[in-house]
């Protein structure tokens, strides 16, 4: 990264080319449409060109750094199509998540299931569920992302499995 | 050679099953040598983990396929980067002037000002004859204006 901070592109390339495809799999699992995610991981990605001298390798680990990046653009783009759906329609905001996961994402039924059981989870499950799980993060690095405790970070994890497991019982 | 390690209780080891699921590599790093321990002498955290394995299995489904390419990332970059600084066909003035954006303007606009009061705490007085030249430029003889 320091050669990043020195307007090093080729250095630059080599680390999109490592770090993207974990950075959207965690932006459409969390934000639940593919195209939307792409977005984000392309202004996670302007962020840490403009960035990179913020970065401190002491402090964090690279991927660390870039996953927080894109979950607080994430979290900004949940929380601005939340305030607008609050004034713009009536119906919640999990089933029109649902609907663009199986638009984007989900193409066989049991992906759907499991898709709709995520969306019904809040944000702050499903983040703290995503980066633990498919991003196979460190709890430590999950709790610093989210600027929470170990200890928070574990009990949204129970009560997410717990909820999901309820949800996909009941559907079947 | 066995590495020491904490010995973690059953109700730790069930937390732990219910947060980060079945699969080791999820387990917290300094507790899962113990866990994996008490594991294999225990058929009820057996059961727990095998519950906790099928939501695994769930949610092993849902695997996205990723599909930015870097060409694409770096492509934004170029444009970014030609949004913020300024255009290879501009004058030097107006790339002074782009220099000089925000802050830099304020800062430069002080600059007279704060050579001014230098100067006017500083007790400098002007050379006599340089008084004396101002003082017949500003007060015109009052002989001249007479009709004598």
């Amino acid at each position: 990264m320091q050669r990043v901070s020195r307007g090093d592109r080729e250095a630059f390339a080599t680390v999109v080319e490592l770090h993207s495809p974990a950075l959207e799999g965690f932006a459409i699992r969390l934000l639940a449409q593919q195209s939307l995610a792409q977005e984000v991981v392309q202004e996670t990605w302007i962020r840490a060109w403009q960035k990179a001298s913020h970065y401190n390798a002491g402090r964090s680990r690279l991927t660390t750094w870039l996953h927080q990046i894109t979950h607080n653009l994430c979290v900004d783009l949940l929380r601005r199509q939340q305030h607008e759906k609050r004034y713009a329609t009536a119906s919640g905001p999990s089933e029109s998540l649902v609907r663009s996961v199986e638009q984007d994402v989900v193409h066989q039924e049991a992906q759907a299931e499991l898709t709709r059981a995520m969306a019904a989870l809040s944000e702050r499950q499903r983040t703290a569920l995503i980066l633990t799980y498919y991003q196979a993060l460190p709890n430590r690095d999950v709790a610093e992302i989210m600027d929470l405790s170990v200890r928070a970070v574990e009990s949204l994890l129970v009560r997410a499995r717990q909820q999901l497991k309820t949800t996909l019982e009941e559907s079947s | 050679m066995k590495r020491s390690h904490h010995p973690i209780s059953i109700a730790r080891a069930q937390e732990i099953f219910d947060a980060y699921g079945a699969s080791p590599e999820r387990w917290p790093e300094e507790e899962r040598e113990a866990l994996a321990e008490l594991l294999a002498h225990s058929p009820n955290l057996q059961r727990i983990a095998a519950e906790a394995a099928l939501l695994d299995g769930l949610l092993d489904q849902w695997q996205p396929a990723p599909a930015i390419s870097t060409r694409a990332v770096l492509d934004a970059i170029a444009i970014e980067d030609a949004a913020r600084t300024p255009e290879s066909g501009e004058s030097p003035v107006e790339h002074l002037w782009h220099f000089v954006s925000g802050w830099r303007r304020a800062a430069l606009a002080l600059v007279p000002l704060v050579a001014g009061f230098a100067w006017g705490f500083s007790g400098v007085t002007p050379a006599d004859d340089v008084a004396l030249q101002e003082f017949y430029l500003l007060n015109f003889p009052l002989e001249v204006l007479s009709d004598d």
